[in-house]
């Protein structure tokens, strides 16, 4: 179930994916992110303001990817680390996003666990590396 | 050149091998580390480089950056810019005048020296990202010291802070000496230690004495010395003869616990050294590129420089043991992908 994603549509997708962009609407001035048309939280916002968002944020719930169980943009990850953590994370700005996590302790995530986002490769394609965020827990 | 050093940061990734890993897996280690780090399969000198950025534009302005000098013998695209990408996850200014410098170990000073010269007297910063994780051969002896880490330094025109106040520099042909062919990831050399020691203490040492007679110094003048680290005895053995103390050289001497950094192989003791120097310390630090070249600077310290809240320290304690099996892997991974 490997989702390919273009390289022209991975490039719009730049500033959010290295940088973490977001869209601040300015009706009722929660951030979206990833950026949308329409504000997902009051329905009618359609104007909006870029925002950097800090990257922090807490584990609000993960899993385990073993190895047949990652896609095939992930496999080779998944052989050479034998597993890797996915967690779900509440951004403190509001937004909920679902990420790798790197450097993960001994015992694994945990909920409420405090985490920041990194610059990592996500995968290659096409010869074309793919740069994005993943989460480290914070100290 | 005017010039001085106002923030400077450090990374070093996740992962590290033991010396004892080496000797279980080929029954000696061919490399003077205790340990050393390793990147990570989803690491390279980019993410490295955006990790260390990361930490000096938290304490500088990154509107304000108008240089942006990039070194690294590793950059995972032969042919593509790499600058873009770091100031793209960094949120430089499209403006930004930008140089990428790596085909020696030696572009980690020379970045240094290059953002000085493009930052003129410009009322701007310049960032110099310096990273790296080299790579040799599995089996070859050459891999055992070879680690990986990343530094930022942010300068700025005019006086104060840390100082700039002077460089040597000396290049000329020396054939077989760690080399990586066209088209190939991996190191290689001649395989003979001392025909390859002997040039980089014929080069430093060199350009160290020079270095020295253009600023009336003696090594006495310094309060730390930090010699390019490829191995430690080495390091040591020459410093000596140039007539430092172990002193003199100790706070920068970072070699044994993470390996061979490439660009970062002076740059990360540097680091060590700008985290603790005072008012008045003055700084030499030298780099040395195979084939060959090297090159010294001299810095004084009038202010402490800007420090984020985790320094080298930090980063060398937070770390994982990984087995030599998995080291392996991470090597291997070109051909796993
Ligand atoms: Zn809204």
């Amino acid at each position: 179930m490997g989702a390919h994603i273009s390289v022209p549509m991975y490039q719009r997708a730049v500033p959010q994916r290295y940088r973490l962009v977001g869209l601040r609407c300015r009706n009722c001035g929660r951030v979206n992110f990833p950026p949308k048309g329409v504000c997902r939280y009051c329905g009618v916002g359609a104007d909006f303001e870029e925002c950097r968002l800090s990257g922090r944020g807490t584990v609000h719930s993960w899993t385990l990817i073993a190895g047949a169980g990652a896609p095939p943009e992930f496999a080779a990850e998944a052989a050479c680390k034998g597993s890797y953590p996915v967690v779900l994370v509440e951004l403190d700005e509001g937004p909920r996003i679902i990420a790798q996590m790197v450097d993960p302790p001994e015992e694994g995530p945990r909920i409420g666990m405090r985490v920041e986002a990194v610059f990592r490769r996500i995968y290659e394609e096409e010869g074309v590396i793919r740069y994005g965020f993943k989460f480290r827990p914070m100290t | 050149m005017a010039g001085r050093i106002i923030a400077c940061a450090t990374y070093v990734p996740f992962l590290r091998l033991t010396r004892a890993e080496y000797r279980k897996a080929w029954g000696r280690c061919a490399a003077d580390i205790s340990e050393k780090a390793v990147a990570d399969f989803d690491e390279d000198a980019v993410t490295m480089a955006v990790e260390a950025g990361r930490q000096v534009l938290a304490l500088v302005d990154a509107a304000g950056v108008r240089v942006l000098a990039l070194a690294s013998t590793t950059l995972p695209y032969a042919e593509k810019m790499a600058a873009g990408t770091v100031a793209a996850a960094l949120g430089l200014p499209e403006k930004v005048t930008s140089v990428e410098l790596g085909t020696s170990a030696r572009a980690g000073t020379e970045a240094l020296l290059s953002a000085l010269a493009l930052l003129g007297g410009e009322e701007a910063t310049a960032l110099v990202l310096a990273a790296d994780c080299p790579a040799a051969g599995p089996g070859e002896d050459l891999d055992h010291a070879l680690g990986a880490a990343a530094c930022a330094f942010v300068l700025a025109a005019g006086s104060g802070g840390v100082e700039f106040e002077g460089a040597a520099s000396r290049v000329t042909e020396r054939l077989g000496e760690r080399f990586v062919p066209r088209g190939a990831v991996r190191i290689r050399d001649v395989g003979v230690r001392t025909y390859t020691g002997e040039a980089y203490a014929a080069t430093v040492g060199a350009v160290v004495r020079d270095l020295l007679e253009r600023l009336g110094r003696r090594p006495g003048d310094y309060r730390y010395v930090v010699l390019p680290q490829f191995d430690g005895r080495q390091t040591a053995s020459l410093g000596r003869r140039l007539g430092f103390t172990s002193e003199q050289m100790e706070a920068g001497l970072i070699f044994a616990r993470v390996g061979d950094t490439g660009v970062c192989a002076s740059l990360l003791g540097f680091c060590a050294v700008l985290e603790q120097a005072s008012p008045g310390d003055r700084i030499l630090v030298a780099g040395y590129g195979s084939g060959c070249g090297g090159q010294a600077l001299s810095f004084v310290v009038r202010e402490p420089v800007l420090r984020p809240p985790h320094g080298l320290h930090y980063w060398l304690e937070r770390k994982r043991y990984i087995d030599y099996l998995h080291y392996l892997k991470l090597r291997l991974k070109e051909q796993l992908l």
